[in-house]
């Protein structure tokens, strides 16, 4: 069982996410946050295998959270779920050592795929 | 040196003296030349005549002393005294003879006779022996004065002298006129009409009358003349060319020296607002230029000359106001002296105009990017509620658990909006990223086959829905060296756009080739076809079918549906990829649209 941690500003896509998640029996969602520090503490706190991170977030955007996450606990999963597609962001994240990137809208297959293939 | 100045100032005495013409230095030559020759010919000759009158003056006293004693003898046989004594006194009034004697056989003086001033040494003595029949009855004894002979040499000898200074003296003269007449004549009329000959009167031409070397040496210099008389016209008219050229000049011509300016023409004092050139000359050329600009232009005009000019820009002041210049400038000599010639133009309205553009340049620049930001932030902006769109509608679906196929039908639609919408998003976002040149390709090992076979997969439903179908042809598992989101971008949208351009009903053919070291994927429709004059349009940014229209109104680029970035999108990847992307068509028969991709390695077929 994989332990995952969501974060995510927006309410719906929030939810979306958490029932998408509920349909993947290997993985279990441990905690949520809405904002980057909060983000941060849940995360120091819960020890999740996989974070699930969008990127724009209020107070510490989500690269801070992947680079402190990488450097508290390099094993854990990311996998980035946003709508941004800029190449300078998408690479920094590269370099940070993000695991995905899924870009939003995506569809429950692409989700499940992904996840499939980060835990493998 | 010295000595030479002083005799040029001083006396007129000396100057006469001195051998400054050819008349004077031939009548000296001439003159030594007489001397000489006078001297060693009567020399030469003078002991001749001498020694010939002396012979002469000789055989004469002999001769005398013979025809005396001859006259004498006859008296002295006769024993007449008397008559002897004529006979010598006779003799002895002779201007030449000086002493009569007369000697017996023994020696002594029996009779002697002298002219009353001589000295014995002074006397050329001959004797003749008296003779009568064979019988010597004396000696006559003749005393010639040696003074009176030798004035008789001396005289002959002066008249011969005298002749020869006559003789010569002639000849000089006769040389010398010669000379003037033939040479130092025409020479010295040369001379005095090139004395004459100035820059102001070069018409003036020197006399020929003879042919000889004179002659030629005037036509020489007349025909240098020529040649002078034509220079200086064709430079008068070329100074003249070159000053009506400055004069008539719109750029501003000007020379200074040591910073004042000697020279400024009309075009120049416009530049400046002053009237008339004169006003500005002997002003510094640092007054006209703007204070902050003047050790600039100062170092310019000082400095090298690098390449021979050196050009540049200031600011410069007329009358007051601020203006822009563009100067150039280059090293000459004016009236002998080291000067700076230039050109100056007035270029505030150049710099002026430059200064806009710039700015409208950096505008464009800022809209751009506005443009590209304001494009990025929407799309991400449209992505997160497309996010709960799609996800929740897959759920709805899922949660409705029904067969009512209006029900499915209506989802079906909601959910080809939705991804209707991604794409949309999708395709600017890509747009956008080709034109900044930032889109990335993967290099990766890419089953082209497989590619091409998902794609056919995804579009099968869109096609069923307008009762098409597609066909492969062939499909061979090639690699080439790609990116596989990029690559099945282009095989949906070519898809895509086969399926919306052929009508219900039609066929789509898909197919991968084998050629060598490229592969070949087309896509054939039966659809709509493109217009000929369209065919290398197509792929432009925006091209819609809307633009095949004759008319266009405000709402023809809506018309045709899609973004218009679909194939514009499709070329630029194939190019990323270093394909090749053509497309054939007949109108109301079908397109082909053409994609050569090169390979890296075949997969053998399973």
């Amino acid at each position: 069982m994989h332990r995952v941690l969501i974060v995510e500003d927006m309410e719906s896509s929030m939810e979306l996410l958490r029932e998408l998640m509920e349909r993947e029996s290997d993985f279990e969602v441990v905690s949520t946050a809405t904002n980057g520090t909060e983000a941060i503490v849940k995360f120091d706190e819960l020890e999740p295998d996989v974070v699930l991170l969008d990127l724009v977030l209020p107070g510490k955007d989500g690269l801070e959270v992947a680079r402190h996450i990488k450097a508290t606990r390099p094993n854990t999963k990311i996998i980035v779920v946003s709508a941004v597609v800029e190449d300078s962001i998408l690479a920094e994240a590269k370099d940070m050592g993000v695991d995905a990137y899924l870009t939003k809208p995506f569809t429950r297959r692409m989700l499940t795929d992904t996840l499939k293939k980060v835990v493998a | 040196m010295c000595g030479c100045a002083h005799t040029l100032r001083g006396d007129t005495v000396l100057d006469a003296l001195r051998l400054n013409t050819l008349s004077k230095k031939a009548a000296v030559l001439i003159v030594l030349s007489l001397v000489i020759t006078i001297a060693i010919t009567g020399v030469f000759v003078g002991k001749v005549v001498e020694d010939r009158t002396l012979s002469q003056l000789e055989r004469e006293m002999t001769s005398e002393a013979q025809k005396t004693s001859i006259a004498l003898s006859q008296y002295m046989a006769e024993g007449d005294l008397v008559m002897a004594k004529q006979v010598m006194r006779s003799e002895l009034i002779r201007e030449d003879v000086a002493y009569v004697g007369l000697l017996d056989n023994e020696g002594n003086v029996l009779l002697e006779m002298r002219d009353t001033d001589i000295a014995g040494e002074d006397l050329i003595i001959k004797e003749q022996p008296v003779v009568d029949r064979q019988q010597n009855l004396g000696t006559l004894v003749l005393g010639f004065s040696r003074q009176y002979i030798y004035d008789v040499v001396h005289d002959t000898l002066g008249t011969l002298i005298a002749a020869l200074v006559e003789m010569f003296l002639l000849l000089g003269v006769l040389i010398y006129l010669l000379l003037r007449r033939e040479v130092i004549g025409p020479i010295s009329r040369m001379v005095s009409t090139i004395e004459q000959i100035s820059l102001d009167d070069l018409a003036k031409r020197v006399p020929i009358h003879k042919s000889d070397e004179v002659g030629r040496l005037a036509a020489a210099f007349n025909r240098m003349l020529e040649k002078l008389e034509r220079s200086h016209e064709q430079l008068k008219e070329s100074e003249e060319k070159y000053r009506t050229l400055v004069e008539t000049s719109v750029s501003g011509v000007f020379i200074t020296q040591d910073t004042k300016l000697v020279f400024v023409n009309h075009a120049f004092a416009d530049i400046f607002g002053y009237e008339r050139p004169e006003e500005l000359v002997g002003k510094s050329v640092l007054d006209l230029i703007a204070p902050e600009c003047v050790s600039y232009v100062r170092e310019k005009m000082e400095g090298g000359f690098a390449e021979g000019y050196v050009r540049f820009r200031t600011a410069a002041m007329r009358q007051g106001r601020c203006i822009w210049c563009e100067v150039m400038a280059t090293r000459t000599t004016y009236e002998g002296k080291p000067a700076i010639v230039g050109t100056l133009i007035d270029i505030t309205e150049r710099v002026e105009r430059e200064r806009l553009l710039e700015e409208a340049n950096r505008e464009l620049e800022r809209l751009d990017r506005l443009k590209s930001d304001f494009l990025v932030i929407a799309s991400h902006e449209l992505r997160t509620p497309l996010f709960s769109l799609i996800g929740n509608l897959e759920f709805l679906s899922e949660q409705l658990k029904t067969d009512d196929p209006r029900i499915k039908r209506r989802l079906n639609m909601i959910w080809q909006s939705a991804f209707g919408l991604v794409d949309v998003v999708n395709a600017i976002i890509v747009a956008l990223k080709i034109e900044a040149g930032e889109l990335e390709i993967k290099k990766e090992p890419i089953n082209i086959g497989e590619v091409v076979e998902a794609s056919i997969a995804s579009m099968e439903a869109y096609a069923e829905q307008r009762s098409q179908r597609i066909v492969y042809d062939t499909i061979g598992g090639y690699i080439v060296e790609g990116d596989a989101h990029y690559l099945t971008l282009v095989m949906t949208n070519l898809l895509s756009n086969a399926i919306k351009y052929t009508p219900d009903g039609g066929e789509i053919a898909v197919g991968v080739l084998d050629e060598g070291d490229s592969v070949h994927v087309y896509v054939r429709d039966t659809g709509i076809g493109i217009p000929e004059e369209e065919l290398d349009r197509i792929f432009d940014k925006f091209y819609g079918v809307g633009d095949v229209m004759q008319h266009h109104t405000s709402l023809s680029k809506f018309k045709g549906g899609g973004t218009g970035l679909g194939l514009y999108i499709v070329k630029n990847i194939v190019e990323l990829h270093n394909g090749k992307i053509w497309v054939e068509s007949m109108p109301n028969v079908g397109s082909t649209f053409h994609v050569v991709l090169p390979k890296t390695r075949r997969v053998e077929d399973a």
